[in-house]
C-alpha cells in the first residue's frame, strides 16, 4: 500500500490518456463492420479499460496478494452469474416441447 | 478521484478538495446528459409502457430492449447519485482538513466506490451505445 514514493501523478495522467485513447478506438471501430467481431473487439477493449482502472486508479497494482485474490474472486463470481444466465439463453432452442 | 485520494494521503487536503470538486462536477455533468437523454426518450415515446409508440417491425423486442436499457442505465445513474452524495460528504471533510497520511480510509473507500461505478459504465457504454452502429 505504501509504495507511493515515485510520483503517481504521471501514472494517473498516462492511465487517463490510455483510457481516452481506448475510448476513441472503441468508438471508431464501432463504425466499421466486422460482423460478430464488433462485439468481441468492443468488449475486449472494455476489459482492457476496466483492467487499467482497477490496476491503477483502484491501486490493485500496489495491493497485497490477498486483496488481488478478493478482487479476482469478484470477477469469478460475476462470471458464474453470467454463465448461469447463459445456460438458459443458449440452450433455449434445444428442446422442442409441444 | 484517484488524484484526490493521492493528495489526501500525502497531507495535501486543499489539493484534494480541488480534485474532488472536479470529480463531482464531471459526475453531475454526466447525470445532466443522462437526464436530457431520458427526457428526449420520453418525448419520442420509446419508453416501455402504455405510452410507447414504436413504429418498427418488432415492437415487443424493442420494448424488451428499452426495458433492459432503462434497468441498466437507471441502476447506474442511481449509483452515480449515491456517488455524488459520497463525494460531496468527502469534499466537506477534506475542506476541514480531516484527512492525512495517517487517516485516509474514508476517501480511499469513496475512491474505490467511484471507480467501481465507472467500471460498470465502461462495460455499459459499448454494450448499449456502440452495438450495431455500422449497420
Amino acid at each position: 500500500m505504501n509504495r507511493h514514493s515515485s510520483a503517481p501523478q504521471k501514472t494517473y495522467a498516462l492511465t487517463l490518456a490510455a483510457l481516452l485513447l481506448l475510448l476513441g478506438v472503441t468508438y471508431w471501430i464501432s463504425h466499421i463492420d466486422l460482423g460478430r467481431w464488433n462485439t468481441i473487439v468492443s468488449l475486449s477493449i472494455a476489459i482492457a479499460k476496466a483492467a487499467l482502472v482497477a490496476l491503477y486508479f483502484m491501486h490493485l497494482r500496489d495491493s497485497s496478494g490477498i486483496t488481488r485474490v478478493a478482487a479476482g474472486l469478484g470477477v469469478f463470481w460475476l462470471g458464474i452469474l453470467i454463465m448461469l444466465s447463459m445456460t438458459d439463453y443458449l440452450s433455449r432452442g434445444w428442446l422442442f416441447l409441444p | 478521484m484517484a488524484q484526490a485520494v493521492y493528495a489526501a494521503r500525502t497531507d495535501r487536503c486543499k489539493r484534494a478538495t480541488v480534485f474532488l470538486g472536479g470529480t463531482w462536477l464531471l459526475g453531475f455533468l454526466f447525470l445532466c446528459l443522462k437526464a436530457y437523454e431520458y427526457y428526449d426518450d420520453v418525448n419520442r415515446h420509446i419508453v416501455p409502457g402504455a405510452s410507447m409508440t414504436f413504429k418498427g417491425p418488432h415492437p415487443e423486442v424493442a420494448s424488451m430492449l428499452y426495458f433492459i436499457y432503462y434497468s441498466m442505465t437507471g441502476l447506474h445513474a442511481l449509483h452515480l447519485m449515491i456517488g455524488l452524495g459520497v463525494v460531496a460528504w468527502i469534499f466537506v471533510q477534506a475542506r476541514r482538513e480531516s484527512f492525512s497520511s495517517r487517516y485516509y480510509a474514508p476517501i480511499e473507500a469513496a475512491g474505490l466506490y467511484w471507480h467501481f461505478v465507472d467500471l460498470v459504465w465502461i462495460f455499459l457504454y459499448p454494450l448499449l451505445y456502440l452495438m450495431d452502429r455500422h449497420s
